[in-house]
């Protein structure tokens, strides 16, 4: 469900002038509203207050209500844990059983390898959402089930890119070195591949997440996600799609925050790649 | 060589079924009784239990999961509780429209991408470049569903110059289908404003498939370019005198189609998917909203079919890929050395 | 380059070749309906839902109809005669009616029509499920006989379309139920054309209609299926539709109050959310936890979120319906000093529930949340899953769930039994909480013998009296149904003992 062909390390630009500090400005704030929602969020995200309902944003309500005159902002604030802790949740799982995986199929006999990149293979073909909506029916609505289906999708990118990886390091002349000496194949993984590898996967899991985010969210907007009244983004804006005539600031708000976060970590990610490739 | 690709096709034969076997196991894990929406609200419990005769419902599901491999085998998918028809039959009157906006998304992804990263490429590290990448950055990071729906709130709602949804204006009628495919029923029909009205309808959904993918296109296609601009031949060409267009298209384009192509291929699941979404935001009459809407209401065989039918696309695309890459790329050698 | 040219020449070649196709048609007379689904069947035998009674309801007649301002008082249809003598009812049938197809209407088609409708026993024959046989006294009278007098029969049979006993005859190998899901042949106001699947079912006036159409009816009618409700909303308000069903309440109350629209406001059964509580899993089996959950409810919030055209239901009859008593009921009201009392009475203070929630409708499921809100306050933990709504269902009745949400239609112009039948009764498709009560159950069974009204009042009360003091029910709100008609059209009227539905002979352009 992720990209998978890296282009040639020197052609990646690296972003310039105000753009990643704009990015890591945002991941901070990403990390207040995940870790201190209370302090940041003026309003409660659950309570009902029907006198406040659907209000345009003002200075009480900088994003204004939602059709349970709950404050949206303070809604997104809340919801930072929920979208972003699953799509970092996916990431993270995927890349781990994707790096041992794709560890595995790169330092086994040939026959291996093959079979168990035709087992990848497999997975690219396959719809996640065809997945996740079954995975929903069979354990239920909710960010769990969003959180398993993605990841089942999701680790095959991660198997091939190490695979790839671990290929083209097998054959370095330090390595090719140290397996004439004697050391052992283990040994070789660990303290010539796995470090290179890792590198590479960083730069991969930092792009991804906000991929993983716009995932999830989706999934939410389709029914298939968290439940309410969890303020997720996804499922924000797909509460809000009833009123959008008459309430523009209920889509808008929760749609830019998905926007500006995913874009953030594709910044952070380009950067990480051009310092890899300098 | 056809050794290679009796392998790939027994390979794209097990994948299918590994796929439908997954799905119909998955499927079936579901709570809910589909007998007893066919039955539908106020049925009796009798009702209920024919029903669940009538299908076959009631069997042990080790033989119901029989009955639907022998009849896979035979083609049949099964028959949809919604729509009350054979699913093989729905899909040929669904598929077409998802097929149509799949490759036309696909032409306006690859012309998109292409140029735009011919005018980033022109000064690698400038304000362009630096441009182009933010925002097919941002594209990728905007959920397609809301794009969608801003989409249309813009071209529809406040400007009115696109349609909502559909696939062709509503209070007209629609060219005879031939081939099932708007564009080219209408041309068959000799009707260009039948022909314009397809392509108006196909605009935002095309547009918003198109948007989200752009960044990995683009970003392929310039780094290939600038790849490519510095290889010997081009100077060579240039040096013969060939004209810059010239030189572009037929060796640069040639070149940087390949990994554009592969990473396609490698997003096609994910495409699927993004498909599904778009179709029920626009309201687009193809297998995406067709699984989504049987999906509702726990009709499962159209879902495993469009999991099979996706994932043979799949299998299908790569196998064409591999013939194709000696004739795209001049670099790939024949896939049977 | 060379492609295009060839595309272009492929084109201008078979325009040359004189194709006689032309999409741009006069459509003056058409009329675009947004409908909210796709149906899965148009068999009048078996059509359940809102957008299959749009297609039905259009394409075929009823025995009787009734008057929408009254529903009590019946209407001559194909039926213009009609008595009731103990357990047997003579309908003297309309003369000079014709099928779509060309062939006469007499009694045989009524009777072929409910046999078959009773043999099926899906659809609307609940409604009629009481009936023993019917019999064809001549050409054009037929006679019915129910297992018990009942009073509600014509009623009933206002909601039951009659097809013709040819196409059944024709296809009788399966009662014609694949014929009928996706064909039709009536007497009615407009003719079936074509399905094209996944977009629209398309309809024709028929002018030889025994009925009246208003003047510059619409001769065509788009039936279109556009799921989204906010798509329908929009696509109203810009034009592409006539019509819509279904729109969310705030964007109709906007769309019907700006320039170019005008709002048709009235009493309709259809979103009107009542909480089902599961009456054999704990906790809310326990009759004072229920009572706490009924006088925790915040029912302001409800009419608020409706904007305040709604009221709070005083039980499961609504007040415009025949025979109700609802002005005789005490108010239901939010109580939260009683609410705490019942809580701490059941000894189940910091309880946990789960509620299904019907996926697709925003009313269902703010009442959930606010149900979860009130219950909050009690210390109560209510968890709610959206689900499509056939797994919603199934969660409560197979005791997975504690809750759940829905719109209480009752389709009979004024029989409340049959409401009863399907909503509190043993085995009632709706009695998700699976509801019992013995005197209930003799009640309901009692009533359409009676044929002395205020009688049958009193019983109704009584009635709907044990189902309130049960505490199964929470009725969150009685909406308004809020439609916005754009300024160029008229007509549209809002049935009350129907779903939201459209009735295309109504409708004129001006």
């Amino acid at each position: 469900m992720s990209i998978s062909t890296q282009p040639a390390r020197r052609t990646i630009a690296r972003p310039k002038g105000v753009l990643l500090p704009l990015a890591l400005l945002v991941l901070v704030i990403l990390a207040a509203f995940t870790l201190l929602p209370g302090l940041i969020a003026p309003h409660d995200p659950i309570a009902l207050a029907m006198a406040d309902r659907l209000k345009p944003p003002s200075l009480t309500h900088i994003f204004g209500t939602d059709e349970g005159g709950r404050d949206v902002f303070s809604r997104i604030v809340y919801g930072t844990r929920y979208s972003l802790g699953v799509a970092i949740a996916i990431v993270f799982a995927s890349a781990l059983f994707g790096v041992i995986y794709g560890a595995v199929s790169g330092m086994a006999r040939q026959g291996i390898d093959n079979l168990m990149m035709r087992i990848v293979d497999l997975f690219f073909g396959f719809p996640a959402l065809v997945l996740a909506l079954a995975v929903a029916a069979s354990i239920g609505r909710g960010l769990d089930s969003v959180a398993l289906s993605l990841a089942i999708i999701w680790w095959p990118g991660y198997a091939r890119l190490v695979r790839g990886e671990v290929l083209r390091l097998r054959e370095r002349p330090h390595v090719e070195a140290a397996r004439a000496l004697g050391v052992s194949e283990m040994t070789i993984l660990r303290r010539h591949i796995i470090p290179f590898v890792v590198q590479e996967v960083n730069v991969r899991i930092t792009t991804d997440i906000g991929y993983a985010l716009v995932a999830v969210t989706a999934l939410s907007f389709l029914g298939l996600g968290a439940n309410s009244p969890t303020p997720e983004w996804g499922l924000l804006i797909r509460d809000s799609r009833p009123y959008f005539g008459s309430a523009w600031w209920y889509l808008v708000f929760p749609g830019t925050m998905i926007m500006l976060t995913a874009t953030a970590f594709s910044l952070i990610g380009d950067a990480l790649a051009s310092r890899r490739a300098a | 060589m056809i050794a290679f690709l009796f392998k790939r096709l027994v390979w794209g034969l097990l994948v299918l079924i590994a796929v439908a076997v997954i799905t119909f196991f998955l499927s079936r894990v579901v709570p809910a009784d589909p007998a007893a929406f066919l039955a539908g609200q106020n049925a009796s419990e009798e009702t209920v239990q024919r029903i669940r005769v009538e299908h076959g419902l009631d069997r042990p599901l080790p033989e119901q999961f029989a009955t639907y491999m022998i009849g896979l085998a035979e083609g049949d998918l099964g028959e949809s509780i919604r729509t009350r028809r054979s699913v093989s039959t729905d899909l040929k009157q669904y598929l077409p429209a998802t097929l149509e906006l799949l490759i036309v998304s696909f032409v306006l992804y690859l012309a998109v991408s292409f140029s735009l990263a011919v005018l980033a490429a022109r000064r690698p590290g400038g304000a362009v470049d630096g441009a182009i990448r933010l925002i097919t950055m941002i594209g990728t990071g905007i959920p397609v569903f809301w794009l969608g729906m801003t989409l249309q709130f813009f071209f529809f709602y406040k400007l009115h110059w696109l349609p909502l949804g559909a696939r062709f204006p509503i209070r007209e009628t629609a060219p005879p289908v031939i081939s099932g495919f708007l564009l080219v029923d209408s041309l068959l029909a000799g009707s260009l404003s039948a022909f314009r009205a397809s392509l108006k309808h196909l605009t935002l959904p095309a547009a918003t498939i198109v948007v989200n993918l752009l960044a990995v296109g683009t970003r392929l296609s310039r780094a290939a370019l600038i790849q490519e601009q510095s290889r010997l031949y081009v100077r060579t060409a240039r040096g013969k005198g060939l004209s810059p267009n010239r030189i572009l298209f037929k060796h640069i384009l040639r070149n940087a189609l390949s990994p554009i192509l592969t990473a396609t291929t490698m997003q096609f699941g994910y495409m699927i998917s993004w498909v599904i979404l778009v179709e029920v935001i626009f309201d687009w009459p193809g297998i995406g909203l067709y699984a989504y809407q049987s999906f509702q209401v726990f009709d499962y065989s159209p879902v495993i079919a469009l999991a099979i039918v996706s994932t043979a696309g799949f299998v299908i695309i790569n196998l064409v890929m591999d013939l194709l890459y000696p004739v795209i790329d001049p670099r790939v050698q024949s896939v049977g050395s | 380059m060379k492609l295009r040219n060839g595309i272009l020449g492929l084109a201008l070649g078979l325009l040359m070749g004189g194709v006689s196709y032309s999409a741009f048609a006069d459509d003056a007379s058409t009329f675009v309906y947004a409908d909210a689904g796709e149906p899965s069947t148009i068999d009048p035998a078996k059509a359940n839902v809102n957008w299959e009674f749009t297609v039905t309801r259009n394409i075929y007649d009823r025995l009787v109809d009734f008057d929408l301002n009254d529903p009590s008082k019946l209407l001559p249809a194909l039926a213009t005669e009609w008595q009731q003598d103990g357990k047997a009812w003579t309908f003297k049938l309309r003369d000079g009616v014709t099928f779509h197809d060309g062939t006469a209407f007499d009694a045989n088609d009524v009777k072929a029509t409910l046999d078959r409708l009773l043999k099926i026993g899906q659809g609307q024959s609940y409604l009629v499920d009481d009936i023993a046989s019917v019999t064809v006294v001549d050409p054009k009278t037929v006679k019915i006989e129910t297992k018990a007098p009942t009073v509600f029969l014509a009623s009933n049979l206002s909601r039951i379309e009659m097809v013709s006993d040819e196409d059944i005859a024709k296809h009788k190998d399966d009662l014609g139920q694949a014929w009928f899901n996706e064909n039709a042949n009536g007497t009615g106001p407009y003719e079936f054309v074509s399905w094209t699947r996944g977009t629209q079912i398309e309809l024709k006036r028929n002018d030889k209609w025994w009925g009246k159409f208003p003047e510059k009816p619409f001769d065509r009618v788009l039936d279109r299926f556009v799921t989204d409700g906010a798509n329908r909303a929009r696509g109203l308000e810009g034009g592409e539709f006539d019509l819509a069903n279904f729109v969310p309440l705030d964007e109709a109350l906007r769309i019907g109050t700006s320039s170019g629209f005008h709002m048709v406001e009235g009493n309709n059964l259809w979103a009107w959310p009542a909480i089902y509580l599961n009456m054999d899993l704990a906790p809310t089996n326990n009759k004072d936890f229920r009572e706490a959950l009924v006088k925790a409810f915040d029912y302001n919030a409800m009419v608020q979120s409706f904007q305040g055209k709604a009221e709070v239901g005083r039980g499961p009859v609504p007040s415009w319906f025949p025979g109700s008593p609802e002005k005789e009921e005490a108010e239901i009201k939010t109580d939260l000093d009683g609410a705490k009392a019942a809580l701490a009475k059941s000894g189940l203070a910091n309880a946990k529930m789960k509620c299904s929630v019907p996926a697709g409708f925003p009313e269902f499921r703010f009442a959930a949340t606010v149900l979860q809100s009130s219950a909050q306050q009690l210390g109560v933990t209510v968890e709610i899953e959206e689900q499509p709504f056939v797994e919603a269902i199934t969660a409560i009745k197979s005791d997975k769930s504690n809750c759940f949400v829905l719109g209480n239609a009752n389709l009979s112009p004024s029989d409340a039994t049959k409401f009863f039948a399907a909503h509190y009764l043993k085995g009632g498709f709706y009695n998700s909480g699976k509801f019992f009560d013995q005197t209930l159950q003799d009640l309901v069974a009692k009533l359409p013998t009676i044929s002395d009204a205020a009688e049958r009042g009193k019983l109704l009360k009584q009635a709907a009296d044990i189902v309130v003091d049960s505490h199964y029910i929470i009725w969150t709100a009685r909406p308004k149904t809020v439609v916005p008609e754009p300024d160029r059209i008229g007509g549209y009227r809002i049935d009350p003992a129907e779903y939201i539905n459209a009735r295309f002979w109504e409708m004129y352009s001006k």
